[in-house]
């Protein structure tokens, strides 16, 4: 079962980041329990800078996370955000190929990159005293790359092995793609997957890396967070060192936005998978962007129904039933249109019908009655403590920052977060679910499993 | 988040232990040739703190059952885990598990078996269930204010399960669909459990890694209740409870709850003998229309508390151990053949430990990426490594534990492991301390020993690779999905490696 990722935290950007100028804004009232000590400011070269001090290891995370990913891409060119993303990591002006990684580790770190439709990060994870690297690290990469053709085939090569390790060679991960291109139908953005497919992948050039480099890299299409065990004036002071001459670009492309088309039919697929054993089922239904009141409701839904094996669907469908190995309920956490879904891999004795049937009870159960109270008690508890228990690591703090900062428009918004989840009322989750759980919006997808002998 | 997709695997480390900023020299940062003289590089590294791991206390029960205690206040939370040494093939196979299972599943005396659930579900903790190769863990996390409740909770599973039958039942069939979808569908999982089976006797509690529907039909009610009070006892139990507490609070606690707990004495452990190797091995555990195959190149390491440990872990670090290792520069960025590849250690309680160099490959270049992983070992063992290999791998190695001890959860880990293998406290300091100190000559001495790997195993599409891979020996092909029954042997191509 999937766990809680820490509230969706994520809606429509369509106001440009209001941040405060330098100097560093003075740090609000310390919240209770978090104790989030947050300061953000912005270069004039317009990088978004928000710091989260910590003393309590004495670590920190550097993260740089660009306005760019997914989303932004073009039919033809699914999967380009990440491939770039790999690119980032050979080389820079002046950092040869292959020292990132060495550096890091060399200094006693960690590092990674990712990409999702909304964004792509890079991050460092370091004891403390190696601050200026990573920053140093990070800004030569946005200044400069420096790639080649061989580099860009290799790196071609790598992320066509992670499509087949992901996606080919994985069950129920073509089901999955599957189901997003049917909810996101008509709407490209979010309809494809952030690896894309191995024909675009294989039609990739090295041009479209340097201008893709050109258009999205720069300060002013950036936030830069950074938690840990640090002195807020002094890392100040190295941000404007090493990143104050990084050039904005001008005209960053804007995301074309635009909206889901609305369904007024359920659609259905199947998926003959030959990696499956078992076989599943997978329901889908677009809802609103993260951050709206409705879309708090819908994740309270999603727990009431999925989360811990005391939820609705888990306990009748695994535990008393015997229907189901397991039950997902999850929202994906878009700052643009999100997707609801349901996924549950049934046992070997297990009835499609029988798993529908419940499945749609507990939908209708919730349409018109809403949870109960102690149900509601439960939730609130359990969102509360996935808050406390989330934002732990220096890691989690500067990526959850950054992403607020990107997506709203201010980091400090994630001190009242939880309190939009703690005013969700029972009749909020009960209009929610009836809004937009229904058939005629639902998208599922059937998985079939290979028989034995069998080849496809 | 479901559509991000990693870049590198987050680096592994074994263990793992406080920072120490302080520990080795810097390593020298290269500077490209375009680089101005007036631009030298990253401005230079700030103050650095020590971290030592934190004090772990500890109070054995007149019972006794042993309570350790981390204290970190941060936060107004408290990590728990009750953990038994009873591992995955203790006693039996599947019988650890499914018994842990089905603590949590049967319910209690007082609580149906739904209740439990829900009780520990209301304080917002979710209950975790996991049998490893040494020891079932019970871990929840929980606000500071629970703690009471929480260990009470734990208490009445481990100490009045019901055991009812039909949730047996119910949870063996749970079970075998598990052990049949892994068979099928985790070539990683296929692979991980011919290499244990391949490697120790079948005598060694270690020969059965997981379980297949035969082991779980084995078990019934009257097993699970022998394998309860053999093993669920307070001498080979020990509580942990890491983050806003005090050992007094904690051990308190506990005397409230498992204070009258009684047991006979910690099951004495099984020897783990090793199946005699008579060269190398291939087996392929057969999975059919795989995209990539899961290639493992294994040899073993002494037992885990040999005093050359740090030296093996940097000579796994310098190989496998992350972006900067020769696994991944060369398979993975120079050849092309992985978007994972590294070098691993399996740690066991006792007995040789496995040592893993993996590649997950597409099925057209097997061989080929096993040639990767074989010439990057015999490097190893030919080629000392240089000077700022060692320092990379000894500065990450020292000061990454910090970054994993970020949260009250880890450190309630690292405190099992710290236990399970019986490495005593104060071990994650002395450690580091160690580790700093490897040089060339520690590590090409071990080097020589663990890189020579006597089995290959490989999860793969074996009507299109069995061939190819008899170049390096005799190639045995085994059906995961039917108890990996043996399908063909294929005799070593005559100019075998």
């Amino acid at each position: 079962m999937r766990p809680l990722v820490l509230a969706a935290l994520v809606a429509l950007a369509s106001a440009p980041a209001s941040v405060s100028a330098e100097p560093i804004a003075a740090p609000e009232p310390e919240p209770r329990p978090l104790g989030l000590d947050i300061r953000r400011a912005q270069l004039p070269n317009g990088l978004r800078v928000v710091l989260a001090v910590d003393p309590t290891s004495p670590t920190v995370a550097v993260d740089v996370v660009y306005d760019v990913g997914a989303r932004n891409e073009v039919p033809g060119r699914s999967g380009f955000a990440h491939l770039f993303e790999h690119m980032m990591f050979q080389g820079s002006s002046r950092v040869p190929r292959g020292e990132h990684f060495r550096l890091v580790t060399a200094h006693g770190g960690t590092l990674n990159g990712t990409t999702s439709s909304d964004r792509t990060n890079y991050f460092e994870l370091l004891p403390r005293s190696e601050l200026p690297l990573a920053l140093w690290l990070e800004a030569d990469r946005m200044k400069s790359l420096d790639i080649s053709q061989s580099n860009f085939e290799n790196q071609r090569q790598v992320v066509k092995e992670e499509y087949r390790m992901r996606i080919e060679n994985r069950p129920y991960a073509p089901a999955n793609i599957e189901l997003q291109a049917t909810v996101f139908e008509g709407h490209f953005p979010y309809s494809h997957a952030t690896i894309g497919t191995m024909a675009d992948l294989d039609s990739a050039s090295l041009d479209w890396v340097r201008a893709f480099h050109n258009s999205y890299y720069a300060p002013n299409n950036a936030v830069l967070a950074i938690a840990g065990d640090i002195d807020p004036d002094e890392t100040l002071r190295l941000v404007r060192q090493i990143f104050g001459d990084a050039k904005p670009v001008a005209n960053v492309p804007k995301y074309p936005g635009g909206t889901v088309p609305e369904q007024t039919a359920e659609r259905q697929r199947t998926v003959n998978d030959p990696h499956a054993k078992l076989p599943a089922v997978f329901y889908g239904w677009a809802a609103p962007a993260s951050r709206q009141r409705e879309h708090y409701a819908l994740e309270l839904a999603a727990m009431a129904l999925g989360d811990g094996e005391s939820s609705r669907l888990y306990r009748k469908l695994v535990r008393e039933q015997s229907q189901a190995l397991e039950v997902d309920v999850s929202l994906w956490g878009h700052r643009g249109p999100d997707m609801f879904e349901i996924d549950v891999k049934l046992a070997a004795s297990g009835s499609l019908a029988r798993v529908q049937s419940v499945v749609e009870e507990e939908i209708d159960s919730l349409a018109r009655n809403g949870p109960t109270p102690a149900e509601l008690t439960k939730l609130r508890q359990r969102i509360k403590h996935g808050f406390l228990f989330g934002l732990q690591s220096n890691y989690a703090r500067a990526q959850q920052l950054a992403e607020f900062e990107l997506y709203w428009g201010d980091a400090t918004l994630l001190r009242s977060e939880l309190g939009h989840y703690l005013t969700v009322s029972a009749d909020d989750i009960r209009r929610a679910v009836a809004s937009t759980l229904t058939k005629a919006r639902r998208s599922r997808i059937e998985v079939r499993p290979r028989t034995e002998g069998a080849v496809q | 988040m479901k559509s991000v997709f990693l870049f590198t695997a987050l680096l592994t480390a074994c263990g793992a232990t406080p920072v120490a900023s302080s520990g080795p020299p810097r390593v020298t940062i290269p500077v490209a040739p375009s680089a101005s003289v007036a631009d030298p590089g990253p401005p230079p590294s700030l103050a650095s703190k020590e971290a030592l791991f934190p004090k772990v206390a500890r109070r054995v029960l007149p019972n006794g059952l042993e309570v350790a205690v981390v204290e970190a206040h941060a936060l107004p939370i408290v990590q728990v885990r009750l953990f038994v040494r009873a591992g995955m093939g203790y006693g039996g196979p599947a019988l650890a598990s499914l018994t842990a299972q089905l603590l949590k599943d049967g319910g209690t005396r007082s609580m149906k078996n739904t209740e439990l659930v829900e009780r520990i579900e209301r304080l917002g903790a979710t209950l975790s269930v996991q049998t490893g190769l040494d020891s079932t863990v019970l871990g929840l996390g929980i606000t500071k204010e629970h703690l009471s409740e929480a260990i009470a909770i734990l208490a009445e599973m481990v100490r009045s399960p019901r055991f009812e039958e039909t949730e047996l039942d119910k949870l063996k069939a749970r079970a075998t669909d598990e052990a049949e979808d892994s068979a099928r569908s985790d070539g990683s999982w296929t692979a991980t459990r011919v290499l244990f089976h391949e490697l120790y006797q079948s005598t060694s509690p270690y020969a059965v890694y997981d379980a297949s529907p035969a082991d779980i039909r084995k078990v019934t009610g009257k097993t699970v209740r022998t394998f309860h009070r053999r093993f669920y006892v307070p001498k080979n139990t020990t509580l942990v409870v890491a983050g806003d507490t005090t050992l007094d609070l904690a051990a308190d606690v506990a005397v409230h709850s498992f204070g009258t707990w009684a047991g006979g004495n910690a099951p004495v452990r099984e020897a783990v003998p090793l199946v005699a190797s008579k060269g190398r091995r291939v087996v392929i555990a057969h999975r059919p229309q795989s995209a990539q195959s899961d290639v493992f190149a294994v040899g073993t390491v002494p037992q885990r508390d040999t005093p050359d440990w740090p030296a093996i872990r940097v000579a796994t670090q310098v190989l496998g151990g992350g972006p900067a290792s020769r696994l991944f520069m060369d398979v993975r960025e120079k050849r092309s053949l992985a978007y994972q590849t590294r070098a691993s250690l399996i740690e066991l309680a006792q007995g040789p430990q496995p040592v893993v160099a993996y590649a997950g490959t597409r099925t057209a270049k097997t061989a080929e990426a096993l040639d990767g992983l074989l010439e990057n070992l015999e490097r190893m063992v030919t080629a000392a490594p240089s000077e700022d290999e060692l320092a990379t791998a000894r500065r990450y190695l020292v000061d990454v534990f910090a970054i994993r001890m970020e949260t009250v959860g880890a450190i309630a880990d690292m405190v099992v492991t710290e236990s399970t293998l019986g490495l005593g406290d104060g071990y994650w300091d002395r450690y580091r301390a160690k580790l700093r100190t490897v040089d060339a000559k520690a590590v090409g001495e071990v080097s020589r020993a663990m890189f020579r790997p006597t089995l290959i195993v490989v999860a793969g599409d074996a009507d299109v690779i069995g061939t190819s891979l008899t170049r390096f020996g005799v190639v045995t092909v085994v059906d995961p999905e039917h108890e990996f029954r043996l399908v063909r042997t294929l005799p070593a191509a005559a100019a075998a490696r």
